[in-house]
């Protein structure tokens, strides 16, 4: 009976472990979302990707009656992206600069934890490394270990007061690095909204970005999603090609995100299956007059189960 | 050969990665420039490669490194240059310049500066630097590569992405002719990899507006 009283108290020690572990976790995300997001910041910062570096700059102000965001290019084709609240306004002095912003802002740095952490640390374990410095402040190195194969391992260092991220990398299952971003300059001092410049370029773009939700649409009568994926959007679009409508499906699990577009093929498209950029991977399938693309910062062999995975059901 | 003010760019951005630049003024210069610059943006990834290795992220050890590392010092020689200073005649208290001494005494553990003997011609620092690093990288080469490699021999990682390919096939073929394009051909252009990062950052677009030099 000793040893059967030994079992149970080590088992709940280690549970009691595990949860405290997971609630420092948490609280550890939780600390590094607010510190993206509600608090006032400025900084240069690099996007190195594919042996390309693209250097940016950032301003966000947080006040309780909402964020102002800048984010722009420090060289190459020049952008600004203004956030104001939910509102998105993009300006660029031709479309090159457009192009170049896109490919910048989809690397949401350092707000790198769009979803709930407790939904995170449930597919993601964390585990920590070493001290570093970036931006002449500290930071402190932990590792996001995919619990579930077919995903990418995170690197994200933390400033230990805040928690804000100061530099980020996605490695594949080899431990390559495919991208990483990191702080060059980073300021608590804010300037005034009403004294930063007006934007230089003309406005190309505007968008309204939603409110996150967590849309459990079941969609397994479309594809077999990878656990911890929820849907984001399922929406129809249009390419500028002038093509048939096509199915855009957006799904995340906080941390990584991908992109399914449906469609039908049409006798002018040429089958290609591509590689990625940084972590950004693409793969198509085009089968019974269908094709399938899927785009997303998850493994190769991720996306093209996901892609095969797609069924005719509509 | 590197020019001193190549060397001098290279240590300010040295300086930069270490982030020792506290003015976001200079720093944002020095990103402008490591982004333009072709031999600093080099340097960057060697770096940060470098970095990586000596961190101990054992993965980003690989033979590329090594190789690289090698490379980047084929094209860069070690440069030897001459001591600045003048070397003295003979040293005072030498053993042999005293005939009358009884005994010989041991050497001191400690030499004077002023005795020291004259340096052997040194390495610019760069040189030093890079001749240290790639000795690092080397060693933690050694250490790692036969562990990796191995690593990835007997993990089922690399196994399964094989055969989940012919899995995979066999389960449903791909399209025959598919062909691999390299991402970068097909450019910013790809209008799936366009939406898929709009859905990033803005998942949904309210509005297009107009262009005609509207300066909101």
């Amino acid at each position: 009976m000793r040893w059967r009283h030994g079992l149970a108290i080590g088992l709940l020690c280690q549970a009691s472990w595990v949860m405290a572990n997971n609630e420092a976790g948490v609280a550890l995300l939780e600390k590094a979302t607010l510190a993206a997001q509600q608090t006032s910041y400025q900084g240069s910062y690099v996007l190195h990707a594919d042996a390309q570096l693209t250097a940016l700059q950032i301003i966000h102000h947080w006040s309780p009656d909402g964020v102002l965001e800048k984010r722009s290019s420090l060289e190459g084709e020049t952008w600004e992206a203004w956030r104001d609240g939910h509102l998105i306004r993009l300006f660029a002095p031709h479309h090159a600069g457009k192009m170049a912003a896109h490919t910048a802002l989809a690397r949401p740095y350092p707000n790198i934890f769009t979803g709930e952490p407790k939904h995170i640390l449930n597919h993601y374990r964390l585990q920590r490394l070493h001290l570093d410095r970036a931006a002449g402040q500290n930071c402190l190195w932990w590792a996001l270990v995919p619990i579930e194969p077919n995903r990418f391992v995170r690197h994200v260092c933390f400033q230990p007061d805040s928690g804000m991220v100061m530099k980020t990398q996605v490695l594949d299952v080899d431990g390559k690095v495919l991208e990483r971003l990191m702080f060059t300059a980073f300021s608590r001092q804010v300037p005034p909204p009403n004294t930063w410049p007006k934007p230089a370029f003309p406005e190309q773009r505007r968008f309204v970005e939603p409110p996150t939700t967590n849309n459990n649409v079941a969609t397994t009568d479309i594809l077999t999603l990878p656990a911890g994926f929820y849907l984001l959007k399922d929406r129809s679009r249009t390419f500028p090609d002038g093509r048939q409508a096509v199915r855009h499906l957006t799904f995340s699990d906080g941390l990584a995100r991908f992109s399914v577009f449906i469609e039908p093929v049409q006798p002018q498209m040429r089958p290609v299956k591509m590689e990625g950029q940084g972590a950004t991977r693409l793969y198509i399938r085009q089968r019974d007059g269908m094709r399938v693309t899927v785009v997303g910062d998850l493994p190769d062999n991720a996306l093209r189960d996901i892609a095969e995975s797609v069924s005719a059901k509509r | 050969m590197m020019s001193k003010h190549d060397e001098d760019k290279l240590a300010e951005l040295s300086a930069w990665l270490d982030g020792e630049v506290d003015d976001p003024a200079e720093s944002a210069r020095l990103a402008r420039l490591a982004a333009s610059d072709a031999l600093l943006n080099e340097r960057w990834q060697t770096y940060h490669l470098i970095g990586d290795a000596l961190r101990g992220d054992a993965g980003v050890v690989g033979r590329s490194v090594a190789d690289r590392v090698r490379e980047a010092l084929q094209h860069e020689p070690v440069i030897l240059a001459p001591r600045a200073f003048e070397q003295k005649a003979a040293p005072q208290n030498a053993i042999t310049a005293d005939p009358t001494a009884d005994a010989v005494e041991p050497a001191p553990s400690v030499i004077p500066i002023q005795e020291q003997p004259p340096a052997k011609p040194r390495m610019m620092p760069s040189a030093w630097w890079f001749t240290a690093t790639a000795a690092s990288v080397f060693a933690l080469s050694w250490w790692f590569a036969p562990q990796w490699e191995s690593a990835v021999s007997a993990t089922p990682v690399a196994a399964v992405s094989v055969k989940a390919e012919s899995t995979v096939s066999a389960r449903a073929p791909m399209v025959a002719d598919q062909t691999a394009v390299a991402w970068r051909d097909v450019g910013v252009n790809n209008p799936y990899l366009y939406a898929h990062q709009e859905g990033v950052f803005a998942p949904v677009m309210a509005q297009r507006v107009a262009l005609s030099g509207e300066n909101r």
